[in-house]
């Protein structure tokens, strides 16, 4: 009875403590460092998860060798309950267990963008704080990279009614902490995309306000390329 | 590369059925006729020249086997595009089946895949689920084929007879 006591007091949560994310000893997150350009090799054991605009990351093969796991609409509270089908039967899978097919040692997820149109960024980062407790159980020796959301155009803000340009501001930042916390690599999209008064620069949309058009997806995969973490040598791909 | 081999594809294929029309009574039958030796890209072509909106995207085999849960081995041909500028779930694809005794497994992939789509977009992009609600998975002998496109009426039209 008091080993137990003892246990739960002890247990990370009892104590405050978060799940942390396997990472580099050396360069600690949530800064990875900028490079030359790494090459596709890095990504031959990368697995993508994100929605909508993660399909057109692989449709467009900006990171060719990469895997991508994506669903329309994917929000940070879906990310867990998204089903997908499984070739020659009738059985549906996970998000996380299609990701762990990839056997992945990295794993960039890039989410939010669903889930910030219609509610506030505190919300959305405790659903964020949720799905990161499930990756680091599910791929606990992965190096974890996160990307933040793209604001809305001005005409399509005004449009939403509803969404103000500061909700995505603030969610960078809180986004920002929480892959401190969690030992996430980050990567900032945000400031590659807002305007000053934080709106997504015309010369990035799709035409509809909310998707990036080629362009963008061109410079976050330069981004990302310049911007990666060696998987810690002598670890053993234990996914 | 693939844009310019489109549009010479884009042009072979107008080019055939203008030839077709002009030089028969019967406009339909003739087409019909020409359009038996139509590769998988020329279809698509045909059918997004009449009933298409969006910039098309040609996809890899990799998304292929992804999305559809088929492989492309069992294929002896095939063109899948998808809306590449417009984030529209417009697409075309057109799969011509190696072994016959593979073709209603595909048509049943791509109808699997169709209903799939269909049921993201119902939360999604309501304003652009009667693209995929009016779209139908058609087929003529091994070739299958799916139009999803602001016109359903004018892509069965330009697919022409023995489509069903």
């Amino acid at each position: 009875m008091i080993a137990a006591l003892m246990l739960l007091l002890l247990a990370p949560d009892a104590l405050g403590e978060v799940k942390k994310a396997y990472c580099d000893p050396v360069l600690l997150p949530p800064d990875a460092p900028m490079h030359e350009p790494t090459g596709d090799e890095y990504f031959d054991d990368a697995v993508f998860i994100g929605d909508s605009m993660m399909e057109y990351m692989e449709m467009y093969e900006l990171l060719p060798t990469a895997s991508y796991v994506w669903q329309i609409g994917m929000s940070p509270m879906s990310v867990g309950r998204k089903q997908f089908r499984v070739a020659g039967s009738n059985e549906k899978i996970t998000t996380y267990e299609q990701a762990a097919l990839y056997h992945p040692t990295k794993i960039y997820v890039w989410l939010g963008a669903n889930g910030l149109d219609n509610k506030a960024s505190e919300p959305v980062i405790e659903d964020y704080e949720k799905m990161a407790d499930e990756l680091i159980d599910h791929f606990p020796n992965a190096l974890i990279y996160v990307i933040s959301p793209p604001p809305m155009s001005r005409e399509r803000m005004s449009k939403e009614k509803y969404v103000v340009p500061g909700r995505y501001r603030k969610f960078e930042g809180l986004l920002r902490e929480l892959a401190a916390r969690r030992n996430f690599y980050y990567i900032d999209m945000y400031h590659m995309i807002a305007d000053a008064d934080g709106y997504m620069l015309l010369q990035y949309s799709m035409g509809d306000g909310f998707h990036l058009n080629r362009t963008a997806l061109s410079m976050l995969a330069d981004y990302i390329r310049t911007h990666t973490v060696p998987y810690p040598e002598g670890e053993e791909n234990a996914q | 590369m693939k844009k310019t081999i489109r549009s010479i594809g884009l042009l072979m294929a107008l080019a055939l059925l203008l030839s077709a029309c002009g030089s028969a009574e019967k406009k339909s039958q003739p087409a019909d006729a020409q359009k038996e030796s139509l590769t998988c890209a020329a279809w698509a072509d045909l059918v997004w020249a009449a009933a298409g909106g969006a910039q098309m995207t040609d996809v890899t085999e990799k998304y292929l086997e992804k999305t559809l849960l088929i492989q492309a081995a069992d294929l002896a041909d095939w063109v899948f595009r998808r809306d590449g500028e417009g984030a529209t779930p417009e697409m075309i694809l057109v799969l011509k089946v190696k072994d016959a005794g593979k073709t209603d497994t595909v048509r049943q992939a791509v109808q699997d895949y169709l209903e799939e789509r269909t049921l993201q977009y119902r939360d999604y992009q309501p304003d652009q689920l009667y693209k995929l609600e009016n779209a139908k998975v058609l087929q003529k002998d091994d070739l299958i084929a799916l139009c999803v496109s602001p016109d359903a009426e004018k892509a069965l039209k330009a697919f022409g007879d023995g489509w069903k």
